[in-house]
């Protein structure tokens, strides 16, 4: 009895054994397999919904806040000497380091500015590297192409104003030309180029339903202004002048209501970042550009608030109409019916506390999401620019300044120049464009900004440029070459 | 002569033969008590010829006339007896505190303390239960040398525990936890009455054979099961009260308005005017401590039924935790359910199950001690019965109303976890097992977050209700095959065992949103029932399997030189191809030194074993690696395209990722070196050990150049060697003086030392830690511990203009030109005339370098009293919540009494403006003392005599008064130096820690 029950043992371990083995075998199968709820990479780019999905990623990602909230509006406005950090003495002192041009090559937020764009950068690459592997048809394939060489002559338009010269990666992935530095005239041609080579391939108009994605116009919008800074002013002038002759574009009549959030997309707008609200989804909703300005205590943080600076130069030029826009003070009622309360004091501003009113959202939009205002668009090129920069090069290209520079004025209903001079043409710069990231620019590009800025401590020889981010530095074993002064 | 010889001759094999003949020897094995033990093992010394006691302690066994028995029973000292012929050998077996014989778990198998070359630590079951804690990883604090705990005060939420130091800084640093042979992540979900033993395994002799899981050591824990014996009924059950032990004094209303005045001076100076408050127009002070916290109450009730006979045992329990938080609202319940047996289908196949349930629930609400504490001291929590005060409306800024938060964001985390398992075991041979166990793990979690309709103030609002529930299941499955076996011949002893695992942990969550959601009861909060339009639906999923083989041969000569030998070899799937296959063996030997000839004269040492290891232990907790490049869909990237009023929703994803290098898991290669002593009769038990543990091919961040374009800004490589070096002594007195008298002390110490060794060329160091502002705490580099603070050193506080005018570089230029008086003034290491990251030092990390623990416990007659103590040193903790600013935030009290406020009041404490200027940068001043001593448990107890119990048919009936966390001795200022949580980078951050309680709790146990 016990012999066979043995066997029989045996028998059964056996078989267990054979089993074991088998598993073995059978083994690296149990442990291969693609990972749960993700897409791997190589399933992608495959169809013409994949490239779609990446042209749309290059739009959403301008939202972000690197690239249109906080470290773009910290680089882009503390400097000037029309906005300044705002919000209670205590909050984000470091932040004065901006205003004071006290800030250091290895703060946080001019890297992130920095790796902020090379992001977008790469989302452009990503469409011009894997789309034309893509069978789809030919015309929607070069209209994607040349929608993210915009995007990414936008995304170097604002690296070379901020840093000069700066590595040009021009696909993926991203080799060791992300080590080296372009010298400052090959950056603005690479911009220049692929603006040009983008403007044939995009429509003119866009339906309505795809408001927000580049046109022509958009590109072109963005040439003339980056001929402005490359001082080509020939060629400056017949962009804009076939941006205004040729162009749907005219000037809207009302100041306060081109920036509230029915006007989106007016006969004014070349482009702008589209920001939603969509209830229950955060991450759709994530735009800051409002919040940050909006009322300290009521709407927002109350941060990068118009200086008194700012506000007389508005009172010298007697402009009310753009100065009410600008400026909201605490007390004021908006068009809109809304009262200005909150904070009793904001750092900075000795008496009344005062807010970018471009980054007003009205309160009959009610919020749902986490943040104020995520539905305002951020406007980045309007027609007024268009025409102060045509007016700017016909200056210098003895052609008609007036017509263009007085037409901005009729709209803000101050009486027209007949023989504007440059400093009345950049005046109106300032004035019109107050509040929206452009004036520490013109500044510099103007060579002003060593007098106008010397007494919040503009150095020269340093202060032309940002500091390359030094952990940028390092990480390129020293092959970046930092800017002089720094 | 020759006759004689021949007599000899031919009556030698008789006598031999009468010697050799087997007999029948019967007996009795009884305690002290003279009380049977049942299931005692009886074994013929020098073989595997044994049998056990039935439940009465009598056993039968045939053995031959000159053999040796050895008797022996876990607890009591094991005795050995010449039969001599003898045919009753009756033996009353010693309590003894220290038992070499004693087995005890060790991974995938037992083995006896005299046996093993590891270094391991075994906690039983009444020392888990002395203490008062429903979660068992709070009960181990202070019981194992090298063994940290910190403590999280929130109910339900488990311990951070860490052994011999941080070994990894992007990887988890947490231990394994093995729960019946099921890998788990969490042990909260266990009832600490449930358990019968664990073991601690620190070394890489005895924890290799958990191969890649077991860098940061291991701790298996064995729950009860059916026993050898009568049915016996258990019942053991506290109740008692939580209060706040250390509590965090708060500035009252007038110290709050002079230091906002004060701060607001300072802004004067720096350039804002403002008109200070008037404390008269304020009539409330709340402190909101007090207001949000109470005393809580806790209870715990347990009943088992355990019993068996010799073919089956069985035990059956069922446990209920009910655990008041100290902030109000909060709650802990949860239910144990626990049933399993063995059975002897017959002589060599047995078989067995066992099913573990336990439901629990959380209540809790978010954010709420962090409000409490920057909350103004001006108003009190409601202004009628039905309204909540507005603070925003007192002008200070956007405060939240503590007491409308507990009200307003309750939240609530459900789970159910449930352990089966069902196993057969065959000796198809005498002296080989072979046993294969499936056990299937599975997981419900939901948590649920609500905020109904509410209004306090402009910041403090909803318009609309929100509901969100976020669940995930978990369906994990282990499949284990072990075989071992047993050879004795001669001197020698042997034990192998080869095994086969396979494990799966598949996972997934699904997460829903909207708003509009009523509530009447809890039963109306379903997304269902809210906003179509503003659902929102999100799913994710994971799935890991592994598959392993492993074996260990332990050999033993003459018991005096002890070899054992483990090797695994793990694959799994998280790592690429390439990378998935790793091995992990090690070796340990042993030498009992005690049994060697030429200390047979030395009694006063009982047992000396002299051990030492080496082994490789892998770390497969690494991030979640993505060696698959796949696609990013963020939400961030989508758009709605179209003019105000469009809702279309456009998806965005692309490729944001470069293809990263393989990584691998952690390795962790380990060298011990210790003895372990017991003499002077068994009362004294030493153990003192040394370890060498390092980590090589740690994973380390390597941060991205910007210009990559990745969206993540690094990318993670196996690039770094980490150290952690250091000692581990254990000392324990026990003696019994008289039957009705003895006693017991002992404790343990470690010194431990953390460096990160190398970092592979091109490897940056990086900084860590969000410590508010932009500014990050801690740096971790070469040559110094993970995680350590890296912060500018203060040297004063600036009393006048005149002295932050002095304040000069060798050119004469201000080194802080902004500073006000009040400011810091921080040094200029590297003297180059201006403050930044480059002046930091290093200031010490929160990993400790001493741990050490002391208990002692007396019984005499009924009574028995212990104290249990314990401490840590050399740690620093970051008082982030004190520098997490952003306006006019209240002050804890000991900052509000000791802040500068005119020239000559401090030179080591800031102005109010501790967030000014540069004041809230990283510095020496946030960085606190993390040391603290620590009673942690008193407990005094009473026995009901033995007369008494018998008449009324009960075994044992013991009550008790307990004190758990009666006394902590610490100087930083926040509610504990216990800091749990946090990646090794960020360890030690306090952005506010949940308040440690007190239990004064009286307890019963009984037993018939």
């Amino acid at each position: 009895m016990n012999h066979n029950l043995k066997t029989e043992v045996m028998k059964k371990y056996i078989v267990l054994l054979i089993i074991g083995l088998g598993l073995l075998i059978s083994c690296e199968d149990y442990l291969e397999f693609p990972p749960e709820g993700k897409i791997p990479e190589e399933k992608f780019f495959e169809t013409q919904e994949d490239a779609q999905q990446a042209v749309n990623a290059m739009y959403g990602y301008l939202r972000s806040w690197d690239i249109s909230a906080f470290n773009y509006l910290i680089l882009g406005s503390l400097p000037s000497d029309e906005i300044i950090k705002g919000s209670s003495p205590g909050d984000g002192s470091w932040a004065n380091d901006y205003v004071n041009f006290q800030h250091t090559k290895t703060q946080i937020q001019i890297s992130d500015f920095w790796a902020g764009r090379y992001e977008g950068i790469n989302l452009s690459n990503q469409v011009i590297t894997n789309i034309p592997d893509i069978e789809m048809s030919a015309s929607v394939k070069s209209r994607m192409i040349a929608e993210a060489k915009y995007m990414r002559a936008f995304h170097y338009y604002y690296l070379v104003r901020a840093f000069g010269g700066v590595p040009l990666i021009k696909e993926v992935p991203a080799g060791p030309e992300g080590l080296i530095r372009t010298t400052l005239e090959d950056t603005w041609n690479f911009i220049e180029t692929d603006l040009r080579e983008a403007i044939p391939d995009l429509p003119e108009t866009v339906p309505s339903s795809e408001f927000g994605r580049a046109t022509r116009w958009t590109a072109k919008g963005l040439l003339a202004k980056v001929l402005m800074y490359r001082e080509d002013w020939s060629e400056c002038k017949s962009v804009s002048d076939d941006i205004i002759n040729n162009g749907p574009f005219d000037l809207h009549p009302d100041f306060y209501q081109l920036f509230r959030p029915e006007q989106e997309f007016n006969e004014e707008s070349l482009f702008e970042i589209v920001a939603t609200q969509v209830p229950g989804e955060n991450e759709l909703s994530n735009s800051q550009f409002a919040d940050c300005q909006a009322v300290r205590g009521q709407f927002g943080w109350g941060w990068f608030v118009p200086t008194d600076e700012l506000a007389d130069a508005f009172d010298t030029a007697g402009d009310t109409i753009r100065k009410k826009v600008t400026i909201i003070y605490k007390g004021n009622v908006t068009e809109d019916g809304d009262t200005i309360k909150g904070v009793d004091l904001i750092e900075g501003i000795d008496g009344i506390p005062r807010y970018n009113g471009k980054a007003y959202v009205p309160t009959r939009i009610p919020k749902v999401t986490i943040w104020y205002g995520c539905d305002q668009n951020v406007r980045i090129l309007r027609f007024a620019d268009i025409l102060l920069i045509n007016a700017e090069a016909a200056l210098h290209t003895g052609g008609d300044a007036a017509t263009p520079l007085n037409r901005v004025r009729a709209r803000a209903k101050l009486s027209p120049i007949s023989n504007p001079t440059i400093e009345e043409i950049w005046e109106e710069r300032r004035l019109e464009l107050a509040g929206e990231q452009d004036r520490y620019w013109d500044l510099l590009r103007t060579g002003r900004a060593a007098t106008v800025l010397a007494k919040y401590g503009f150095k020269v020889g340093k202060h032309e440029w940002y500091p390359i981010p030094q952990s940028e530095v390092d990480l390129s074993g020293g092959l970046l070459e930092q800017n002089p002064g720094w | 002569m020759k006759k004689l010889f021949l007599l000899i001759f031919f009556t030698l094999p008789a006598m031999l033969v009468i010697a050799q003949q087997a007999i029948e020897v019967t007996g009795r094995v009884t305690d002290l008590n003279d009380k049977g033990i049942p299931g005692a093992t009886v074994m013929v010394k020098g073989t595997m010829q044994g049998t056990i006691t039935d439940l009465n302690g009598v056993y039968a066994i045939s053995v031959p006339g000159d053999a040796v028995l050895v008797f022996s029973f876990i607890g009591y000292q094991t005795e050995e007896i010449d039969v001599s012929g003898q045919t009753t050998i009756n033996v009353q077996l010693n309590e003894t505190a220290f038992d070499m014989d004693e087995v005890v778990v060790v991974g995938y198998g037992t083995a006896a303390v005299k046996d093993v070359t590891g270094t391991i630590s075994v906690i039983r079951s009444d020392e888990i239960t002395r203490q008062a804690v429903p979660n068992v990883g709070q009960a181990l604090q202070g019981k194992v040398a090298g063994l940290q705990v910190s403590n999280d005060g929130n109910p339900g939420r488990p311990a951070t525990i860490r052994i011999r130091g941080l070994g990894t800084v992007r990887s988890d640093a947490s231990p394994l936890y093995v729960v019946d042979n099921v890998f788990v992540d969490d042990i909260s979900f266990l009832s600490p009455q449930q358990i019968e033993t664990i073991t601690v395994l620190k070394d890489a002799s005895s924890a290799a054979i958990y191969g890649v899981r077991a860098a940061n050591g291991v701790i298996i824990i064995t729950t009860k099961a059916g026993k050898y014996q009568n049915a016996k009924f258990n019942y053991s059950g506290y109740i008692g009260i939580q209060q706040v032990s250390n509590l965090l004094y708060l500035a009252d209303k007038d110290q709050y308005i002079t230091l906002v005045n004060e701060k607001l001076a300072v802004g004067e100076d720096r350039g804002t005017i403002s008109t200070p408050f008037d404390p008269n127009t304020y009539t409330d002070n709340t402190d909101w401590f007090e207001e949000i916290l109470n005393p809580a109450l806790i209870h715990n009730h347990n009943i088992d039924i355990t019993g068996g006979s010799e073919m089956s045992n069985y035990y059956f329990g069922v446990g209920l935790t009910s655990q008041e938080g100290l902030v109000k609202n909060d709650d802990y319940n949860r239910v144990n359910l626990r049933g399993t047996s063995d059975i002897k289908v017959n002589k060599i196949l047995k078989a067995g199950f066992g099913i573990t349930v336990s439901g629990w629930r959380i209540d809790s609400t978010a954010n709420v001690l962090r409000q409490a504490f920057i909350a103004p001291p001006a108003f009190k929590p409601k202004v009628d019965e039905d309204t909540y005060s507005d603070p925003v409306l007192l002008g200070f800024g956007n405060f939240s109303n503590p007491a409308a938060t507990i009200e307003y964001h309750n939240n609530v985390t459900q789970g159910l976890k449930t352990l089966a398992n069902i196993y057969a075991e065959i000796m198809p041979l005498k002296n080989l097992s072979v046993r294969s166990s499936f056990t299937l793990d599975g997981n419900y979690t939901q948590k649920r977050e609500y905020t109904p309709v509410h209004w306090v103030s402009v910041t403090q609002n909803d318009t609309l209700s929100h509901l969100t529930k976020s669940s995930t299941q978990d369906i994990n499955y282990t499949f284990d095959n072990t075989a071992t076996y047993k050879l004795v011949f001669g001197d020698h002893r042997l034990n192998t065992m080869v095994g086969l695992s396979l494990i799966q942990f598949k996972s997934q969550g699904l997460h829903g949103s909207t708003s509009q959601v009523p509530f009447f009861t809890e039963s109306t909060l379903y997304l269902s029932n809210g906003s179509i339009d503003d659902l929102s639906a999100d799913d994710w999923g994971s799935l890991i399997r592994s598959t392993s083989y492993f074996g260990r041969l332990f050999y033993s000569y003459k018991d005096r030189y002890l070899l054992t030998a483990t090797f695994r070899r793990d694959g799994s799937s998280t790592f690429p191809r390439e990378e998935r296959w790793g091995t992990f063996p090690s070796v340990g030997l042993g030498w009992v030194i005690s049994e060697e000839s030429f200390f047979d004269n030395i009694n006063f040492i009982d047992f000396l074993k002299a051990k030492a290891s080496w082994g490789v232990l892998g770390n497969n907790q690494i991030p979640q690696n993505e060696f698959t490049v796949t696609v990013n869909n963020w939400g961030g990237y989508s758009i709605v395209y179209g003019p105000f009023g469009s809702s279309t929703v456009s998806t965005g994803a692309s490729i944001t990722s470069l293809v990263e290098p393989l990584l691998r898991w952690e390795t962790v290669k380990e060298l011990d070196a210790g003895i372990e002593v017991l003499m002077l009769d068994n009362r004294l038990n030493m153990e003192l050990g040394y370890y060498h543990r390092m980590t090589d091919a740690a994973i380390f961040p390597v941060p991205l150049i910007g210009t990559s374009g990745t969206s993540g800004r690094s990318y993670l490589d196996n690039n770094a060697d980490i150290l952690n070096t250091g000692f581990e002594l254990v000392l324990n007195w026990n003696e019994k003086v008289t039957d009705r008298f003895s006693y017991y002390f002992g404790g343990n110490f470690s010194f431990n030392h953390n460096e990160i060794l190398r970092l592979e060329p091109g490897t940056l160091p990086f900084y860590d830690a969000d410590a508010f502002n932009g500014a990050l705490a801690t740096y971790t580099q070469e040559g110094h511990p993970v995680g350590e603070f890296y912060v500018l050193e203060v040297d004063g506080v600036f009393q006048n203009f005149n002295e932050v005018n002095n304040y000069t570089d060798g050119s004469g230029n201000l080194i802080m030109p902004d500073a006000v008086p009040g400011d810091f003034r921080f040094v200029d290491q590297n003297s180059d005339g201006i403050i930044d990251d480059n002046d930091r030092i290093p200031y010490g990390s929160y990993t400790p370098k001493v741990l050490y623990a002391f208990n002692i416990g007396i019984t005499y007659a009924q009574f028995d009293f212990s104290v249990e103590m314990h401490g840590v040193g050399g740690n620093k903790i970051y008082n982030a919540k004190r520098v997490n600013r952003f306006g006019n935030e209240n002050y804890d009290a000991d900052f509000a009494e000791n802040r500068w406020h005119g020239e000559g009041t401090s030179d080591t404490y800031p102005s109010a403006d501790v967030a000014g200027g540069k004041n809230a940068f990283p510095s020496t001043f946030f960085v606190e003392t993390g040391a603290y001593f620590r009673i942690r448990n008193i407990q005094m107890g009473y026995t009901i005599p033995k007369s008494i119990t018998d008449r009324i048919s009960f075994e044992s009936l013991r009550i008790y008064v307990s004190a758990q966390n009666p006394l902590t001795v610490f100087s930083y200022n926040g509610f504990s130096p216990e800091v749990p949580g946090g990646k090794p980078t960020t360890a030690g951050m306090d952005y506010g820690v949940y308040p440690l309680s007190r239990i004064i709790s009286v307890g019963l146990t009984l037993n018939f």
